[in-house]
């Protein structure tokens, strides 16, 4: 047994260093926190926005008496992030990462494989746990006077919490990619099962927005009523959702009940569940796990070649195209590649189209009374054209496509040097396949912009697209030069080549100072007319383009310096 | 024709990898390239290549700098890499597909040599499965016939027959022996020193970065007055050195 506990946290070890060394998060040399990481830095914003609102959010509550309602959504949230996080991660930690082959000829049984890749996916979800968690919770006992029962039971939930969500969708897996024998193609299975995954979490999604929305509706034609009892409703709606969580509710009891006795029946269940199924996934594992890694080592889709597509194959592209097409093949057949580039992307725009359906009829109702009520007429200004080019831009920064652009090709990347295409030419082609996505990203945001504010001057939409489109060209050229720059390439398995590039980081920082810039826009333009304005920054943007490229082409050669 | 002038490098100042390397390839010429574990072997190739910079002199291919003119230079150079794994989710049709476009290969000239080459190499049968599902020696022949599909004047390949199987390693040395006929160079690294000393018209010897011998394996019996096997002769010029 001891030996089996030992087996299992070396292997732990040894996964997590993988993931996490190149995160430069701790300081090797002084083993303390690196202060010099961007990443450092980032993680402590993003707490300190989510502490201070969590803050001004329970002040609210208290007052109005509902603080429990903080609890339900901060646990429901928190729970969605998860399942999107186990779901994205498990199958490649699971099933295809490269590191199970160099594990699988030592002596070590399928559940100690098994619990040490648990175990790696668990520390991630603490990880996300601490960041928008512990924070807003110690907030919580703060404003809400918990006595100290609050305390412990914090630790113990924190502890807990993200366990089930794990077990749950792992068992889930270790089910599903038995089904991997029905499909040849094991990169279209993995895309497949992780859409399929996500579709059941939008059909969750959807629901939940119905319930709100509905209620929201609802609560808006009674004028009358109190803002206790709103608040009421919407935490009994809230609590009818966490039904379907099954862990939700009990930590919300548990830590709102903190000093009651009835705290440690709810925590006994949860242990008690969580147990359970950590028997039937040692259980399952035990079964399934190593058969499965064993089948889809092998499982090969092989296909015998022929006249017709030897000849469909073999058609001359000219060097422009034929590159741009390597690059688009290598992102949409490298599984992990789509999933970390386009899958984002793909969520985002579902995501959207559901709330707009849910919302749009809202929206139009109170835009439709309010400028009624106003005798205002909808018009467009500045503050909105920089407004959406700001949205637009944070969307941009999920894209990871030209941030990795160079990364993604790891040991292959000399390939660029040795052929006989000029290194210039190489940086535009290799721009492309991120215009072309955030492309498509820009079409759909000015549909639904037509779509919720239909009087939407379509001389405006067409500046949008011009202005949108000369901010992707820029995001596009300024992250592949960063990543030119600074290369992730010596990387083993896909996923590494895309988590572990803190180059991503260089994407927000873009963002924050492109939205600055527009704030700076809007106040040097404010007076001009609206044509005149968008011809303005559109110029500006043009310059700033034309000026990072001659810089880019005076410099290639030493840019390329880090491929070797 | 490959030439190599005066060429240095170092990657720590005052640390020379590569010291002041001079020889050339002539047409026609199979050269073998020998030397121990990090002697600089890669980093030549990867020099003559364009992969590096060259810190000081130049190398000319057919009659090309690599510096100054390097992309028709490159139009010049096949390269058989000592790592075949590459891009390995295209199917091996599409990487050779996509390598004959990068080299303007006509349709028809390229359907000609992947269809000789792949039946030559045996892998004809897997060109439409992606290249990850090959073995090692499988990818080396794919990238063998990716170099091979625009027919370069100049042929540089390190560590060839790593992973090849006794027949294609066959195939290989008579390809390369087909190739110095057509009055193309042949520019290869090898550890095998029984290979070198069978195929290759003359060989360069490279320790510590710098070239310390140059010549044909009977040079090489003169030099050190010696009628021993190029294995003994290469273990006593490294020794000497």
């Amino acid at each position: 047994m001891i030996k089996k506990i030992k087996n299992i946290l070396n292997l732990t070890k040894i996964f997590l260093k993988d993931i996490f060394q190149n995160t430069h998060i701790v300081n090797k040399e002084t083993k303390k926190v690196n202060r010099k990481s961007i990443f450092v830095w980032l993680i402590a914003i993003v707490m300190i926005t989510i502490s201070y609102l969590s803050y001004e959010i329970i002040k609210i509550l208290v007052a109005s008496n509902q603080p429990t309602i903080f609890l339900n959504s901060l646990f429901l949230i928190l729970n969605i992030i998860m399942i999107f996080q186990v779901i994205l991660s498990s199958f490649n930690v699971y099933f295809f990462s490269k590191d199970i082959e160099l594990v699988l000829p030592l002596p070590i049984k399928p559940e100690e494989l098994l619990t040490a890749k648990f175990n790696t996916l668990l520390i991630n979800l603490y990880f996300t746990e601490f960041i928008f968690a512990i924070f807003p919770l110690l907030i919580y006992g703060m404003e809400t006077d918990a006595g100290l029962f609050y305390y412990f039971y914090l630790f113990a939930i924190l502890l807990i919490f993200p366990i089930l969500t794990n077990l749950i969708i792992s068992i889930i897996m270790m089910f599903l990619i038995k089904l991997s024998k029905f499909v040849k193609n094991k990169d279209i299975f993995q895309v497949i099962l992780t859409l399929f995954f996500i579709f059941i979490l939008f059909f969750i999604e959807f629901k939940i927005g119905n319930n709100i929305m509905n209620k929201t509706t609802n609560n808006m034609n009674i004028e009358n009523e109190v803002i206790t009892q709103v608040f009421s409703n919407f935490n009994e709606k809230l609590e009818n959702i966490s039904k379907g969580f099954l862990i939700i509710n009990p930590t919300v009891k548990i830590l709102s009940n903190s000093n009651k006795i009835i705290s440690i029946f709810y925590l006994v269940k949860i242990i008690f569940i969580n147990f359970l199924f950590f028997i039937l996934f040692i259980f399952i594992g035990k079964k399934y796990y190593l058969k499965n890694i064993l089948k889809n080592n092998s499982n090969f889709y092989r296909k015998k070649i022929n006249k017709n597509n030897f000849e469909k194959n073999t058609k001359k592209l000219n060097k422009r195209n034929s590159y741009i097409k390597k690059e688009f093949k290598v992102l949409f057949k490298n599984p992990i590649f789509f999933i970390q580039c386009i899958f984002p992307i793909l969520i985002l725009m579902i995501s959207t189209i559901i709330i707009v359906l849910m919302a749009l009829p809202n929206i139009q109702a109170i835009l439709m009374s309010e400028l009624f009520e106003e005798g205002i007429e909808f018009s467009v200004d500045l503050s909105i054209i920089c407004l959406i080019l700001a949205l637009i831009q944070i969307i941009f920064t999920m894209s990871n496509i030209s941030i990795s652009s160079i990364s993604r090709e790891g040991k292959n990347a000399i390939f660029m040097k040795y052929i006989p295409i000029d290194y210039y030419k190489q940086f535009v082609y290799k721009s492309v396949p991120q215009i072309f996505v955030n492309n498509i990203i820009i079409i759909f945001i000015l549909i639904i912009i037509k779509l919720i504010f239909s009087e939407f001057d379509l001389i405006y939409l067409i500046f949008l697209f011009i202005l949108s489109n000369l901010l992707n060209i820029l995001n596009s050229n300024l992250m592949l030069l960063i990543d030119l720059y600074k290369p992730n390439l010596n990387w083993n398995a896909d996923y590494e080549a895309i988590k572990n590039n803190s180059n991503k980081l260089f994407q927000y920082v873009l963002t924050i100072v492109i939205i600055l810039l527009l704030v700076y826009f809007y106040k040097i333009f404010l007076g001009l007319n609206l044509n005149y304005s968008c011809l303005a920054i559109a110029l500006i943007l043009i310059i700033l383009i034309l000026f990072i490229n001659l810089i880019i082409k005076i410099n290639i050669k030493k840019l390329f310096r880090k491929i070797n | 024709m490959i030439e190599l002038k005066n060429v240095s490098k170092e990657f720590k100042k005052d640390n020379k990898i590569i010291d002041n390397l001079n020889f050339k390839i002539n047409d026609g010429e199979i050269f073998g390239f020998l030397g121990p574990n990090g002697a600089g072997k890669t980093t030549t190739i990867k020099m003559m290549t364009g992969i590096l910079e060259i810190d000081e002199g130049d190398i000319l291919i057919d009659n090309k700098s690599i510096t100054k003119d390097s992309i028709e230079a490159k139009k010049l150079i096949g390269l058989v890499s000592d790592n075949p794994d590459i891009f390995l989710k295209l199917k091996g049709i599409e990487y050779l597909n996509f390598i004959a476009d990068i080299y303007d290969v006509s349709t028809e000239d390229r359907l000609e040599r992947i269809n000789d080459l792949a039946k030559r190499f045996e892998i004809i049968d897997v060109l439409n499965n992606k290249i990850e599902s090959y073995s090692h020696g499988m990818r080396q022949k794919l990238i063998i016939i990716g170099v091979l599909i625009h027919e370069p004047s100049n042929w540089i390949l390190d560590e060839p027959m790593t992973g090849l199987d006794p027949k294609s390693s066959f195939e290989l040395k008579k390809l390369m022996r087909e190739y110095a006929s057509k009055n193309k160079t042949v520019f290869f690294s090898t550890h095998i020193l029984e290979i070198a000393e069978k195929l290759c018209d003359r060989i360069g010897i490279i320790n510590n970065g710098k070239l310390i011998f140059v010549g044909t394996y009977e040079e090489m019996k003169n030099e050190l007055k010696e009628n021993k096997s190029l294995e003994e002769l290469f273990m006593e010029i490294i020794k000497n050195d």
